[in-house]
Formats: C-alpha cells, sequence, structure tokens
C-alpha cells in the first residue's frame, strides 16, 4: 500500500476509474436515449390475450405489450396490502390505445397491469388494425365492417378518399365503436407486416413526427414547430452573440491595454457565465422585455397599443437572452485565440505600415477565427439545451404560428415560439398519461439531442474549414 | 567604394525598454545605397538599435529613447511623423520567416493592399517585380496563389523580403536573416542583398564575422548597449582602433 502510494499507482487507478465510470453513465444515457427514443415509433404488433378474471371467467384484452417486470403491481383493489404470492409472477403492461372519449371510461384506462400468471393465451391477430385519428386518438382494435385494404394507409399522402360508410371497430378494450372514416388520417395493419414494412414504416413515423405540427395538447403528432423554433432561436442567437462577443474580446484583448480596469472587467466578463441561467431569463424578462420591448412598441407599434407587439415575450428576445447568457463563452474563446496568435505575424503586419486597425482586421482576427468557432460551438451547445430562461422570455407550451412564414414581413421575432427542451418538459409532465408521456419524452430528447449534435456539427465542420485557410502559424516570439 | 551621402543619421541615440538602458548614446551614419553591417555579441542592442529606425520598439514594450534619428535630414520622432509612411520607408525584415497565412501574390500585395490599391495590372505588375527582385520568382510563378506556408523555410524568407520590397522602401532594414536558414539558402539571401543595394540602403544585423565581411561596405561594432566604432568594413576588420573589437571579430570574445 504504501509503495503504491509512492509510486503514484493509486493516483493513476484512481483517475482511471473516476473516468470509467464518467464514460459508463455517458454510454447509459447516450443507450438510453437513444434506444427509448427510437422505440417510440416502432410499429409494435397488436397482441391479443386470454386472460383468466378474478371470477374464474375469461376476458380478452388487445394491446401493445409496452414492458414486462417481476412483482409488487396492483392487479388486486387492495393496493395497499401486496399479496407475497403475486410478486414471483411476471407483469404486463399493456398499451390498449386510447379510451378517454369513451363515456365508461376513465383516461387512465389507456394502460392496464396484467399478471402473466392468469394469461392463458396470446395470440397476434392478422387483422389487428391501428387508427391514427385527425383529432390526435390513436385506437387500436379489430374491424368489424370495412373495405379498408391490408397496407399503410396514409389518407393525407396517397389522398385516398375512403369510402363514406362508419366503419364498427371493436375496440381494443373489448368494446364495439363507430369510427367516422373521415376522421382518421392513416390506419395500418401491425401484424400483418413484414420486417421491411415495418421499416418503412418507421421511418415514415419518424419522418411524420420530424415534419408535423403536434395536436391534442402534444401527445399527438409531431414535434416540427419545436425544432423549427429552437433552429431558429439558436441561429439567431448566434448571429447576435458572434460579432458581439468578438467585438468585446478584440477590444479587451487587442485595443485596452493592460491597465488594472481591464483587469476587473475581463475577471466580470468571465464571472457572467456564472449567473444561473433563470436569473438571465428574468434580466430578459425585466429589461428586455418590458423595458426596451415597451420602448419599441411606444415608439414603432404605438398605433397597436394596449396590445404588445415587442414588449411581451417572444423570439427575438428570447435569443437575446441566450445571446447574453453564451457571450461570455464566446469572449473567453476568442481571447485564447487572439492571445495564441504570435507576435512576429503582427510585427510583420506593422512592419508593412499597417495600423493597428488594419493589422487587427488583416492578421490577427482572420487567424483568430477558428477559436472564434470554437466559441461559438460552445455558445451553441449551451443554448441549444438551455430552458430555464427561455420560460420567461418567449417559449410557449404550444405557438398557432411558425416564427418565419409566408405572411408579410416573413420573419416575425416578435412571436412567441415552441422549443424541444420546453416540449420535453411539457410532454413528460404535464400530461396524465405517464407511460405514454414518457415514451414520448425519450423520443423528444433523442430530437433534441441530434438537433444539438446537428448544429455542433456544421460549427465544427465551419472550424475545420476556417483552420484550413488559415493555418496558425506556429513560430515564436524569439528572434523577433 | 564612394559614400553618395548619408540616408540616415543616428544622433546621441538612447534607448530605454522598461526603463532599463538597452543602447547608450549611439551616434553614427548610414550611408546611401551600402550595406552596413551591425555586429556584436547577443544581447548588446543591434536589433532594439535597428528597431530605433523604423519605430517598432514602441510596439513590443513601453520604450523611452533620447537623441534623435533623421532620415534623410528629417526626424523619425517627431509628433506629426506618420508611422505607418515612415515603415514604408524603411522596411523589415526578421531573423524568422513570417509569412502570413495567405497566399504567395498575398502576401507581396498586402502592403500595396494596405494603401489601397485595386488596380490588378498595377497589383500582378509589382508583384511580379519584386519576386523577381528578392530571386524568387523562377521558383514560384506557377504557384502564386498557393499557401506562402508550403513554401521551405529559404523561400518564405525572400518571399518575405519580396514582401517588403514591393513597397519600394528607401532603406530595408534586416535582422540576421539568414541565421534560421541552411547554408545554401544563407548563399542566396547574401547574393540577394548583393543585388538589392544598388537599388536600396541596407542595414543587417548578423553574428556571422564571415557574412559581415562577405556582404557589407560598412560595419559598426557594439558592446552593451554601446557602440564601440564603426567604419568600413574592411577597415574594422582590418586594422580596428579598439581592442575590443579586434578580439571580437577573430573570435576570442562573444
Ligand atoms: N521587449 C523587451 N523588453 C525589455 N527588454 C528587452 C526587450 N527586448 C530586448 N530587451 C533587452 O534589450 C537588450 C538588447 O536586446 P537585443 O536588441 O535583442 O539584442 P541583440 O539583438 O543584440 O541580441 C537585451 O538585454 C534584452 O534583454
Ligand atoms: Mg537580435
Amino acid at each position: 500500500m504504501k509503495q503504491w502510494w509512492q509510486h503514484g499507482s493509486l493516483w493513476v487507478w484512481f483517475s482511471a476509474s473516476a473516468l470509467l465510470c464518467t464514460l459508463l453513465l455517458f454510454i447509459a444515457l447516450i443507450s438510453l436515449i437513444v434506444g427509448k427514443g427510437l422505440q417510440h415509433h416502432w410499429p409494435a404488433d397488436l397482441i391479443t390475450f386470454q386472460v383468466q378474471t378474478a371470477e374464474g371467467g375469461r376476458a380478452t384484452v388487445m394491446g401493445q405489450l409496452i414492458k414486462q417486470e417481476p412483482g409488487n403491481h396492483y392487479t388486486t383493489d387492495n393496493q395497499s396490502e401486496i399479496d407475497p404470492s403475486l410478486n414471483t409472477a411476471q407483469q404486463l403492461l399493456i398499451d390498449q390505445g386510447d379510451t378517454w372519449f369513451m363515456p365508461s371510461q376513465g383516461a387512465t384506462a389507456r394502460y392496464i397491469w396484467l399478471d402473466d400468471g392468469n394469461v392463458l393465451q396470446r395470440s397476434k391477430p392478422a387483422d389487428a388494425i391501428r387508427l391514427d385519428m385527425h383529432d390526435g386518438r390513436v385506437l387500436f382494435g379489430v374491424l368489424q365492417s370495412s373495405d379498408a385494404e391490408p397496407a399503410i394507409v396514409d389518407t393525407q399522402q396517397t389522398a385516398i378518399d375512403l369510402p363514406g360508410e362508419p366503419w364498427l371497430l371493436l375496440h381494443a378494450n373489448g368494446q364495439e365503436i363507430q369510427v367516422d372514416t373521415g376522421d382518421v388520417k392513416r390506419y395500418h395493419f401491425p401484424n400483418s407486416l413484414n420486417g421491411l414494412q415495418k421499416s418503412l414504416l418507421f421511418l415514415k413515423q419518424w419522418w411524420w413526427f420530424l415534419t408535423e405540427d403536434p395536436h391534442h395538447q402534444s401527445t399527438a403528432g409531431g414535434v416540427f414547430p419545436a425544432i423549427f423554433g429552437t433552429m431558429v432561436m439558436v441561429l439567431l442567437m448566434s448571429v447576435i452573440v458572434t460579432p458581439f462577443g468578438v467585438l468585446a474580446a478584440i477590444y479587451l484583448h487587442e485595443y485596452a491595454g493592460k491597465s488594472w480596469l481591464t483587469q476587473v472587467v475581463r475577471v466580470s466578463v468571465y464571472n457572467l457565465a456564472g449567473i444561473p441561467s433563470v436569473v438571465m431569463g428574468l434580466f430578459g424578462l425585466a429589461f428586455f422585455v418590458y423595458v426596451l420591448g415597451g420602448q419599441l412598441d411606444q415608439l414603432f407599434y404605438a398605433d397597436q397599443l394596449p396590445a404588445p407587439t415587442y414588449g411581451t415575450p417572444g423570439l427575438f428576445w428570447a435569443s437575446l437572452t441566450l445571446a447574453l447568457l453564451t457571450l461570455p463563452v464566446v469572449i473567453v474563446a476568442t481571447e485564447e485565440g487572439l492571445a495564441q496568435l504570435p507576435m512576429s505575424q503582427r510585427l510583420g503586419s506593422y512592419a508593412l505600415g499597417a495600423t493597428q486597425t488594419e493589422t487587427i482586421w488583416r492578421i490577427v482576427a482572420p487567424q483568430a477565427a477558428p477559436a472564434m468557432m470554437t466559441g461559438l460551438i460552445l455558445a451553441v451547445a449551451r443554448a441549444a439545451g438551455e430552458v430555464a430562461p427561455l420560460m420567461l422570455v418567449g417559449v410557449v407550451k404550444s405557438a398557432p404560428q411558425l416564427p418565419i412564414d409566408g405572411e408579410f414581413p416573413y420573419v416575425h421575432l416578435e412571436r412567441q415560439f415552441m422549443h424541444l427542451g420546453y416540449h420535453l418538459y411539457d410532454v413528460g409532465f404535464q400530461s396524465a398519461n405517464t407511460e405514454h408521456a414518457m415514451s414520448l419524452s425519450f423520443a423528444v430528447a433523442l430530437v433534441l439531442l441530434m438537433l444539438i449534435v446537428l448544429l455542433n456539427l456544421s460549427a465544427f465542420m465551419l472550424r475545420q474549414h476556417l483552420r484550413r485557410k488559415y493555418k496558425l502559424v506556429q513560430t515564436s516570439m524569439e528572434g523577433v | 567604394m564612394t559614400t553618395s551621402g548619408t540616408k540616415i543619421k543616428i544622433n546621441n541615440l538612447s534607448l530605454w525598454l522598461q526603463n532599463q538602458a538597452i543602447i547608450k548614446a549611439v551616434t553614427m551614419a548610414i550611408p546611401t545605397q551600402q550595406v552596413t553591417a551591425l555586429i556584436g555579441p547577443s544581447g548588446c542592442g543591434k536589433s532594439s538599435l535597428l528597431r530605433c529606425m523604423n519605430r517598432m520598439n514602441e510596439l513590443l514594450t513601453d520604450s523611452r529613447i533620447e537623441g534623435d534619428i533623421l532620415l534623410d535630414d528629417k526626424t523619425v520622432y517627431g509628433k506629426k511623423i506618420d508611422v505607418s509612411r515612415l515603415r514604408c520607408r524603411v522596411g523589415m525584415v526578421f531573423q524568422k520567416p513570417n509569412p502570413f497565412p495567405k497566399s504567395i501574390y498575398e502576401n507581396v500585395a498586402f502592403g500595396l493592399r494596405l494603401q489601397g490599391e485595386k488596380n490588378r495590372r498595377v497589383l500582378d505588375d509589382r508583384v511580379e517585380t519584386s519576386l523577381k527582385q528578392a530571386a524568387l520568382w523562377g521558383e514560384v510563378k506557377h504557384r502564386l496563389h498557393d499557401s506562402a506556408l508550403n513554401l521551405s523555410s529559404g523561400q518564405q524568407q525572400r518571399l518575405v523580403i519580396a514582401r517588403a520590397i514591393a513597397l519600394q522602401p528607401e532603406v530595408l532594414l534586416l535582422d540576421e536573416p539568414a541565421s534560421a536558414l541552411d547554408p545554401i539558402s544563407t548563399l542566396k539571401i547574401e547574393e540577394l542583398i548583393y543585388e538589392l543595394k544598388s537599388n536600396y540602403t541596407i542595414v543587417i544585423v548578423t553574428h556571422n564575422m564571415q557574412q559581415a565581411a562577405r556582404v557589407s561596405d560598412y560595419t559598426a561594432f557594439m558592446n552593451a548597449g554601446e557602440l564601440i566604432e564603426w567604419g568600413e568594413t574592411h577597415t574594422i576588420f582590418t586594422q580596428p582602433l579598439h581592442q575590443q573589437t579586434e578580439d571580437y571579430i577573430t573570435g576570442r570574445f562573444g
């Protein structure tokens, strides 16, 4: 032990295991989100369970098998007392599809637990159908009367006019209901699909998820407005934060000299990064929205008062708040880049008659561009994941319009917008239906992660391009 | 060798960097269109004296001077002096080649572009003549738009000289221009200096005695911030007035 200590190998082990733990946690996180997120859109089979009821009779339950786990579930009426004999049996969680619209069913009846010991028989009827309704309902069941084609049908895309006769559906929970064919958006028969068809449908469902509007309080439909809102906000934030941060860093590093005042300013800027983001959001609301926005309204939109135009949370203020939040990151990174540039480059420029300003803009700034991009990459990574401040300055659960559309003046910076981070919070914790919400949350989380990766990747590529262009000259100061 | 006049006059010049006396009361003259070599042990202030002539010291640290430097009989330290203009007239090349991460063409055109020259033909012309004068044209004429960083360091140093020449300066200050180069590149630079002196007044810092003897017409020997003696290279090398000059030249000191 003592020898270990002396050789320092203990420290090697310590640090190695710390790294290993970090890696494992990271891998666990990624695989959880990717696995669960992808699962959400996998066209699962519809299974029919023959169950023995408590009274000794038989019942039929149909639905998607969500998960299967041992013990302790409250299948009996007495929820406080758990029968130990039950604990060994597997418990199955079944999704029966939406039931809330049926008079005799509660909203929670969509998911039910089954005791595996009571299941007598499982089967996958080929004619089991999944219906996606225009109003967001998802129905499972077997059609009793219809001429539905046994295929994946997307009535929006294929524009097939479904026959007007209402279908009679035996719903998964055993009730018969009438389905107006005009309400059906899409349907398919999951059990009759082969692997390839399933994969195709999986991709299609993802595509729909990415490109469609959410409906039914975000529990159904897609997340397109949230993706769009996040993208536009992050891009707008980049457009604001880059020039400000770069100019501030250039001033600090090139012009300001080395007085104690500069040092104080520098330290304060660096510490700006430590301000909790929600405090920033509050500042954004109090200052940007009410003060600046209020002034703007009085100056330019006086005719619309008292209805506020800019004096209310919106996209522009959200971007501005995030820009303020990420400003220190850009400043620090840019200053580091400026400091790395060898003195000989500056002197070479001065020796040719360049002024300080010419030297900065023609020699120094271009070569510090990759460092500025590094700052931007970090800023984007931070901004895309922020939610707390946004709730105060412009993000909403559901926005009726996109911030960019075909209506003059096309870009509406004053509009409220949707955001993936907030959407995740909204679908995950605001809906009554926890199982469905969790699964949906993971899908949204996956989209958010992918979006951040995409944004970072593009900034990264841009930086590589700049690096190639301005290959940093590695000469030292000696011999100047 | 004839002296056609004095280009730069250094009058009782003293320099302090960060309140340290670096150059002490130096008085000497740089003859027009001749090569003047500054020699002396390292740290004696050769580079600092050179930087006084195009006012580069003030960029590096806080500096203070006393005395004066006259370029064509006019002070370079006056309040109304346009330092950029001065540096265009007095070009400088550093010990280590410092090309900009731009194309060969843009490196040479950099100074002209600063002066607002936009005419493509003028730029093309000047780039070509400068590269020719710097004996680099033949090697790079087919790849003018390649990055300058892909050149060898010998080529880079000639490029940097071409970059300085492109401004058609009157004086060229060379601070150990060949000390980071291999012997063949060094030879090329020496030949180049020989070619250039018909058009430019050249001041070169070197600590290679043979080089000083080969390329220069005049030599100044400095030690510890003081100018010990200066005069025609031939005289300095054969009949130095001071013992320490002789010691340094013969390699017994330094
Ligand atoms: N930027 C600077 N700040 C302070 N002192 C400096 C600076 N540059 C050079 N010096 C000092 O000035 C003296 C002369 O340096 P230098 O002119 O580079 O000598 P040489 O070129 O003859 O080797 C040295 O003692 C060096 O330490
Ligand atoms: Mg030197």
